[in-house]
């Protein structure tokens, strides 16, 4: 596609562009920091999940300035309005998975100590990567200004939502079984809540991509397999 | 961050030109263009002092030349005496002849003065006495001047001026020996007999004339049936009839009319007054001979005005006599601008519709090139060619076949088949109407072209556009081409000469007999006059004043007409605010 | 958070009050298959499109592009120019307006056409009203007021000239000398109206009048608008054509056009990224 006449539209997009990139390289650091920091049980890990949302939310601002700004002077129309709101709407998006991985991070003290199978971690753990790698791929998307690469991203959001409902389940009949495992139980279901609220917002990414792209907004039901809200453990007897 | 490297070799690779072009910082004196703006100013400046040099020489000349001047006795050293108005004075080279004839202490004093000797031009009058107007008299010979008070400058109706003593006037049965030029009895048989040869002349002229109008027209009556039907048509016996009817009456009429100025002229011969000039010759004439007289030499500064007022009246509202040496130009003045406002009748019309053809209607090609080119050179053409394409075409073509048609009863003494205020104006037209295309055509283009759109997209036609829009926009330009072409119509005399004015017209080309428009009738003009006065009469020294005031008068007048015109421009620019012209 | 599945459709541009709705008044203008040439020189091939009747049409595309061209067109305005040929027809109200036997007076008198530079005619600015009535030979003084405050009330200029419509039309400012030729041009009772780039010669405040104008406009007239600002096409038009080098690329609605166009020349126009 040819280049804008005036130079310094080009460079502000660019400018744009970047700093989501920016801001989206943040975010994964401080979901995988995070993750790790539970895993290892290592407090430096969490605070630098915790400091590094500092970061997350300045870029939130200047992303959203400089949008504000591009609408003011350069009155964009087409496929330039599409990316600049859908810039603005993927910072929103990037800022609040930046606010789940700085809670994660937070929880870390209170699990520090616990003992919990690892069985539990390495669910927690295989769900966080999945989200990792889903955002990796709507950046990846958003990049390339690819929409079947978004479509895939959100419809993997399934998976994820499916592996919630599992651990939510299990995590139920731990706490049940013993009034010992509730403290981490519980840490680890806000976590695990936390994961799956990251791969929402991450599918919300991907439909903004979609109509960044394609124009029209993504029109079908989005999958939902999150059946928690109406999950039920029976008591055991 | 900046990610450009600077690279230093290609920057090491460019060299900087050694040899720097000096500019000067104060501009070229040919650049600022002053000493052609100083050269522009002078020309306009040398124009402008040559135009206005002329108008005040003209004007200075034309406006003294009624003043009354006193009369010089020159008494010779011979004993002769001279009497006259001194004209002029000049230093002028004496004949080896003259020289030698000199008595010798006068040609030594020649000598010295390197032969030039100092002569004054006087104008004697008394051309049926001495068979010239004027007479030079050289200083050396002059004995003695005088200015007596009781010599008299007289005005007459034939030959001119008369400069002379009065020796005696008969009144009636009365007698006066020697009277005083302020006689009031000579004053009141004067005024008296002015009236009378008024009356002769209205007599003559205007009743009489009447009279034979009539006469003239019954004949051409029956002429002109006689030629229609033939002669023995019943018209032509009708015709005849009403003929033999009324000539007796009208006969009768003519016979009374000659009677009664018959007795008038004998009355009027009874009043007559003898002059004698300088010399003592005598002269007798009858006192309704003179026009004017004065003694030259006892006016006081009221009578020379009053003296210079009669005569600037005399000149716009009398005719003239005395070969066009005297009198009034008042038929010269009528028929300049009767010519020049039917000129610009004619032109006006046939230059602007021409012009909107040309430029509105006409598809821009070829042709309409040519004929702009052609109409363009139309104004190159010389003038005089104008007149022989008139006199052929209009007077000797189309003038003859209307003779033929419509007054054969006048033949063979053409009407329309010769010169005439007709023709004249038609020939001018042709040769004005280049000036009022051009000047059209240019007003019309200045009409933007974003109004005629807006006109035509309103759902107006082409015409109503011109008529709403473009005519009353173009308006200021096209008065300007016909301002342009009144005054050069208007001082035209070389192609008039041959189409239709005369020396001396008998009659204006309006007057009150049907259809009160004579346009086959010949007319004056100034600046025909102005030839005629300057080198065609008798005397060309009396005629040199007469031009000055011609020339002012025709000045004058042309000025009035533009004058006129320019009013009536800026009022139309007025109402159109923007107009470029 | 933004829901984006219950965006509501196109927030930025907010249809207007009054709009009648698409395709209820039929087509007033119909271009098949239209070229023009003048001399040796093409300036339009083969457009097909449609005028909607009592919308906004704006025609959009860079210089040269013949939009000012086909305009002048539907009026036959162009039959000024020498040398010009013509195939294709173009039809108003069901009549092909370049058959021999049209009558041309009678077309412009149905269309009023406002050029980019106000001209106004050197005359009052009454007189500058009832022109369109004068030429067809009313007389009535009544007829002639009437029409004549009609007219400058639906151009907006009627409380500003009321006082002075004697006064010289030249008097005015430029954005009242545009709204005056707008009256003018309305006075005649046209169907349609042809706008040539009408605020270029404008400032900002007279051209917002002018667009508020516009605006009330629609639905008794049909408006045709040729323009160099394309964000004055998205506020004021309905449909928008866009034309390079004297072909039509894309012809729909104004926010489908601007929002979503459909070509990538269309695109690469109004983002700016023309060369």
């Amino acid at each position: 596609m040819t280049e804008h006449t005036v130079k310094a539209y080009e460079q502000e997009l660019r400018e744009l562009v970047q700093m989501i990139a920016e801001m989206g390289g943040l975010a994964e650091r401080q979901i995988r920091d995070a993750i790790a920091a539970l895993i290892k049980r290592d407090a430096d890990l969490a605070n630098r999940a915790i400091a590094a949302d500092d970061a997350v939310d300045q870029l939130q601002h200047r992303i959203e300035q400089q949008a504000i700004h591009m609408i003011a002077k350069r009155q964009p129309l087409a496929d330039d309005l599409r990316v600049i709101v859908g810039a603005l709407r993927i910072s929103i998006d990037l800022e609040r998975i930046g606010d789940f991985a700085k809670n994660i991070g937070k929880r870390m003290p209170a699990l520090k100590d616990d003992l919990y199978p690892n069985e539990l971690m390495r669910r927690l753990e295989h769900m966080a990567n999945l989200a990792l790698a889903q955002l990796n791929n709507v950046l990846d998307s958003f990049a390339q200004r690819d929409s079947a690469k978004a479509i895939a991203v959100w419809k993997g959001d399934e998976e994820i939502d499916s592996m919630y409902t599992s651990l939510f389940r299990e995590l139920l009949t731990y706490m049940m079984e013993d009034a010992h495992h509730i403290t981490f139980s519980t840490h680890l279901l806000f976590c695990a809540k936390n994961i799956e609220r990251i791969g929402d917002h991450v599918t919300n990414i991907a439909e903004t991509i979609h109509f960044m792209v394609e124009g029209v907004p993504l029109k079908e039901e989005r999958p939902k397999s999150d059946t928690s809200s109406t999950a039920t453990v029976p008591f055991p007897a | 961050m900046n990610t450009a490297t600077i690279d230093q070799a290609a920057i090491q690779a460019v060299k900087v030109p050694t040899a720097v072009v000096r500019r000067s910082t104060a501009t070229a004196l040919s650049a600022r263009g002053e000493p052609f703006m100083w050269a522009l100013g002078a020309a306009l400046t040398v124009g402008i002092v040559m135009v206005i040099g002329f108008l005040l020489f003209v004007f200075w000349n034309g406006l003294v030349t009624f003043v009354p001047k006193p009369v010089a006795v020159v008494t010779l050293k011979s004993g002769t005496m001279v009497a006259g108005e001194p004209t002029r004075s000049e230093f002028y080279r004496l004949s080896p002849d003259a020289m030698r004839a000199l008595p010798p202490a006068e040609a030594e004093k020649m000598a010295t003065n390197g032969g030039y000797g100092h002569r004054t031009l006087y104008r004697i009058g008394n051309y049926d006495l001495y068979n010239e107007d004027f007479r030079w008299v050289p200083d050396h010979v002059v004995g003695n001047i005088d200015y007596p008070k009781d010599v008299i400058f007289v005005e007459r109706l034939e030959w001119g001026v008369f400069v002379g003593r009065i020796k005696s006037v008969k009144i009636g049965d009365r007698d006066l020996a020697s009277p005083t030029p302020r006689d009031p009895a000579l004053l009141a048989a004067h005024e008296e007999a002015r009236a009378r040869w008024q009356t002769i002349r209205h007599i003559e002229r205007d009743l009489i004339g009447h009279v034979n109008h009539d006469l003239e027209a019954l004949r051409l009556d029956v002429r002109h049936a006689e030629i229609i039907y033939g002669p023995s048509s019943g018209q032509a016996e009708k015709a005849r009839a009403a003929e033999a009817a009324q000539v007796p009456a009208l006969k009768a009429e003519y016979d009374r009319l000659t009677a009664e100025a018959a007795r008038l002229k004998s009355i009027d011969q009874l009043n007559a007054i003898t002059l004698a000039d300088i010399a003592g010759k005598e002269k007798v004439l009858p006192l309704s001979n003179l026009v004017r007289f004065y003694p030259a030499n006892d006016l006081s500064f009221f009578d020379k005005v009053s003296i210079y007022l009669s005569r600037w009246g005399e000149f716009l509202s009398d005719e003239p006599r005395e070969a066009n040496t005297e009198g009034g130009v008042l038929p010269a003045i009528f028929g300049t601008v009767a010519m020049t406002l039917l000129m610009v009748l004619v032109v006006a019309p046939i230059g602007v519709i021409t012009a909107l053809y040309l430029r509105e209607y006409a598809k821009q090609g070829r042709l309409v090139s040519i004929v702009r080119i052609s109409v363009n050179n139309l104004a190159g053409v010389p003038s005089i060619v104008y007149g022989v394409f008139g006199l052929g075409f209009f007077a000797y073509g189309i003038g003859a076949h209307i003779d033929d048609l419509f007054f054969p009863e006048r033949l063979p003494a053409p009407t329309f088949g010769t010169g005439g205020i007709l023709w004249s104006a038609l020939t001018l037209a042709l040769l004005t109407v280049p000036v009022v295309i051009v000047a059209t055509e240019e007003a019309l283009a200045a009409v933007p072209r974003s109004m005629r759109e807006g006109s035509l997209a309103c759902g107006a036609s082409k015409w109503q556009t011109i008529k709403n829009i473009v005519l009353p926009r173009a308006m200021p330009g096209i008065m300007t081409g016909i301002i342009l072409a009144m005054a050069r119509g208007a001082g035209e005399v070389a192609p008039l000469m041959l189409v239709g004015v005369v020396k001396l017209a008998p009659t204006l080309p309006f007057d009150g007999y049907f259809p009160y428009v004579h346009l086959e009738r010949s007319f004056m003009h100034l600046g025909f006059h102005i030839y005629d006065v300057g080198f065609q009469s008798r005397n060309s020294e009396a005629g040199k004043p007469m031009v000055f005031v011609t020339t002012c008068l025709l000045i004058g007048v042309i000025a009035f007409l533009n004058l006129a015109a320019i009013v009536i421009r800026s009022r139309l620019k007025r109402r159109f605010a923007g107009s470029q012209f | 958070m933004l829901d984006i599945a219950n965006v509501p459709a196109d927030p930025v541009f907010e249809p207007t009050a009054i709009h009648p709705k698409r395709g209820e008044q039929g087509e007033v203008i119909q271009i098949q298959g239209f070229n023009l040439r003048y001399g040796a020189a093409q300036a339009l091939f083969d457009n097909n499109f449609s005028i909607e009747r009592g919308l906004v049409t704006a025609l959009i595309g860079p210089s040269g592009c013949g939009k000012s061209t086909l305009l002048r067109c539907f009026n036959r305005m162009n039959d000024l120019i020498d040398n010009l040929h013509i195939s294709g027809h173009i039809e108003f109200d069901g009549h092909d307006i370049y058959a021999p036997n049209i009558d041309v007076i009678a077309l412009r008198k149905r269309m009023g056409m406002i050029f980019q530079k106000p001209n106004p005619f050197p005359m009052s600015i009454y007189e500058n009203v009832v022109y369109p009535l004068r030429i067809d030979g009313v007389r009535s003084k009544a007829v002639l007021d009437e029409t004549c405050e009609r007219a400058l009330k639906a151009a907006a200029l009627w409380e500003e000239a009321k006082d002075r419509l004697d006064a010289s039309a030249l008097g005015l400012s430029g954005g009242q000398q545009q709204r005056l030729c707008i009256a003018r041009a309305i006075a005649g009772d046209p169907e349609v109206l042809l706008m040539d780039e009408p605020c270029s010669a404008l400032d900002p405040i007279a051209t917002a009048k002018i667009e508020e104008m516009i605006d009330e406009l629609r639905g008794r007239y049909t408006v045709i608008i040729v323009t160099h600002n394309m964000h004055q096409a998205v506020r004021v038009s309905d449909n928008t054509a866009f034309m390079y080098l004297g072909r039509l690329i894309e012809y729909g609605d104004t926010h489908a056009v601007f929002q979503n166009p459909q070509r990538a020349r269309t695109q690469d126009y109004v983002t700016g990224r023309f060369g």
